[in-house]
């Protein structure tokens, strides 16, 4: 008799976070210190739910906030005309595949419109250091963008189907290729290449064009011991040739990036804050994670 | 992939499992230990039973299958049997003679031409799985190999998978063998695009943990076992698998077996041992238990629930 191939169902996955959400207009359950401008790199663009931009808003009005908003090609026009109305909070970013053989076509029409980089740039089909995709990091290097990748591993979406994507594509380690071989690219990395945080901060320290966002499920799974990431980012009180700017701190080279809805990143906040805690990570760094150094690569103004 | 035991490595290891045997009964996993199976003693409660994913085939002791199913009847236990392909009527014999105790699995190379007919003869002769598969000349997930993956996706086999570092065997000639061919990074595609096949990575891809963990969360038909190294390596720390296995009673991960709600359903067991030495594994396994602070149906479900489902057995 053959064995059963197993067929689960899907379990209700999604992106959120296991604390009770706070509606984005409503008060937080518990303050947030003063933090200064934040700059959210990871704000999916939720078509499907009503008033996505009017929430978000809402949100970034609030907590000082604006998001890179990853938005795909055939919404491109509505987050455009946002970004527009709201320069201040809304940064376009365009989600693109880079398989499609109309990407390029479509990075024009992205720049066209304002757009000011590309991401999440996920599931592609070979190693996204593959030399097939340099066409759009020369664009985008040409264009002087920020390309976000997805790093490490990604959610499954069918689990009865065959699908052809593979973590092992989008590996940190693939990005050091791609901020070497573009060098006027900033190439940020979402979730620390979860689980290889090490070749992420290796990565990291020697590419002054890399940065890496602590989406996901990455900070709920160190959550008892947040500490470790001064052994990830190890490298305080020694000569640091790649630095980018005056801070010294290893910690400078991360990023806020909250990868959920609108209801949920100020837990991610309060989550980033319990990090810095446990790091010791100083005041100047923090306001540079949180969005100092997003602010200076977007020239944003206060 | 199995390894091989000096006479004082096995003698080490038997003292080694008489002690921890008598601190660790299987009280909570309803195992028997050494102890309740003695002749004499009282009777013993129902036997939890054990399916072992992890059964090499030794072609070269002519006792083999007698040892083998004295103990299988000893602890109640089914062994996936890692067969070569000349040993394949031997062993799909004793499976329908002794079909409780011996499941037949068919061990292929992959990079051998005639490994899809290999692969079709195993399953006309009642073969439910494949494995160990290992020395591969490519990375696991290499195109060249969907051909035996496409067999065992209609036929809804388990395919067990060497991960992690391998063994070598010769020192002093040149052989064309890499670990990292064999990295669990690779099981992820492969339970992807093959989603009837059920993948079990040996090892827990030894040393990296940490990848096939997150693999087995985003994959329900995916697990991985802790034979090898791995249970020894960590014995002083067997606490730190909570740090893999990390999202027990979370919404992060994927459907388990029985819904249950542990991280650590996502393993199954196996020895890669001989006969002698499963018991001594099977401590080594309720060790991690008690160190990480499983609950009793999930250890039941790596003992042998889960195989017991996916194999209809039982």
């Amino acid at each position: 008799m053959a064995a059963l191939g197993l067929n689960w169902p899907l379990l209700a996955k999604s992106s959120a976070l296991p604390q009770t959400p706070s509606p984005a207009s409503s008060q937080p359950s518990s303050e947030l210190p003063a933090l200064g401008r934040i700059i959210d790199m990871h704000v999916h663009y939720r078509h499907q739910e009503p008033g996505f931009l009017d929430t978000f808003l809402k949100l970034s009005d609030r907590l000082n906030l604006a998001g890179c908003i990853l938005t795909p090609f055939e919404h491109r026009k509505i987050v455009a005309d946002a970004a527009k109305a709201h320069p201040g909070q809304i940064i376009p970013f365009g989600a693109l595949q880079l398989d499609a053989p109309e990407a390029i076509r479509q990075m024009e029409e992205f720049h066209d419109l304002g757009y000011r980089g590309l991401g999440e740039i996920s599931s592609m089909k070979r190693n996204c250091s593959d030399p097939e995709y340099f066409p759009v990091y020369e664009l985008a290097s040409g264009y002087k963008w920020i390309v976000m990748f997805h790093t490490g591993i990604v959610g499954r979406g069918k689990f009865d189907e065959a699908e052809n994507v593979a973590s092992g594509r989008m590996r940190p380690i693939h990005l050091e290729e791609i901020a070497r071989q573009f060098p006027k690219l900033t190439v940020l990395g979402a979730h620390l290449g979860n689980p290889e945080y090490e070749w992420a901060a290796e990565v990291t320290r020697w590419n002054p064009n890399v940065y890496f966002d602590l989406s996901g499920t990455t900070l709920p799974k160190m959550a008892g011991r947040l500490g470790d990431f001064q052994k990830i980012l190890w490298w305080s009180d020694v000569e640091w040739e790649a630095q980018p700017a005056n801070d010294p701190s290893p910690f400078s080279k991360l990023v806020f990036g909250s990868d959920t809805g609108t209801e949920n990143i100020e837990n991610v906040l309060h989550r980033y804050l319990a990090m810095f805690d446990a790091c010791n990570v100083p005041a100047a760094t923090r306001k540079t994670v949180l969005g100092g150094t997003m602010a200076k690569m977007l020239e944003l103004h206060d | 992939m199995k390894e091989s035991i000096s006479r004082r490595k096995f003698l080490e290891a038997s003292v080694k499992t008489a002690a921890i045997a008598a601190a660790l009964p299987f009280a909570g996993s309803g195992i028997a230990s050494a102890s309740t199976l003695a002749e004499g003693s009282p009777p013993a409660p129902p036997k939890q039973h054990i399916v072992d994913i992890h059964t090499h085939f030794e072609p070269k002791n002519p006792g083999y299958l007698d040892e083998f199913l004295r103990m299988s009847e000893k602890l109640n236990l089914t062994g996936c049997m890692l067969t070569p392909f000349e040993n394949r009527q031997v062993v799909a014999e004793a499976a329908r003679q002794h079909p409780t105790h011996i499941v037949p699995f068919g061990y292929v190379d992959l990079d051998a031409p005639e490994a899809a007919k290999q692969v079709e003869e195993f399953h006309a002769l009642g073969y439910r799985g494949l494995g160990e598969l290992e020395f591969v000349k490519k990375p696991y997930s290499d195109p060249s190999y969907f051909p035996v993956y496409e067999l065992a996706n209609r036929y809804q086999w388990v395919v067990l998978f060497h991960t992690g570092i391998v063994l070598r065997e010769k020192f002093h000639e040149p052989e064309d063998v890499a670990s990292y061919r064999m990295r669990a990074i690779y099981l992820e595609e492969i339970a992807r695009r093959f989603p009837q096949i059920t993948v079990i990575g040996a090892h827990c891809g030894n040393p990296e943990y940490d990848w096939a963990a997150e693999i087995a969360r985003w994959n329900p038909n995916v697990f991985f076992d802790l034979s090898g190294s791995t249970l020894k390596k960590l014995s002083g720390r067997l606490g730190e698998m909570s740090k893999y296995f990390w999202w027990s009673g979370t919404d992060e991960g994927t459907e388990n077996p029985n819904n249950d709600p542990s991280a650590f359903s996502k393993l199954v067991f196996g020895s890669d041992s001989g006969p002698k030495d499963v018991e001594h594994v099977l401590t080594q396994y309720q060790a991690m238990f008690e160190a990480c602070g499983v609950p009793e149906t999930t250890q039941r479900l790596i003992l042998g629930g889960t195989l017991s489902k996916i194999l209809q057995i039982g």
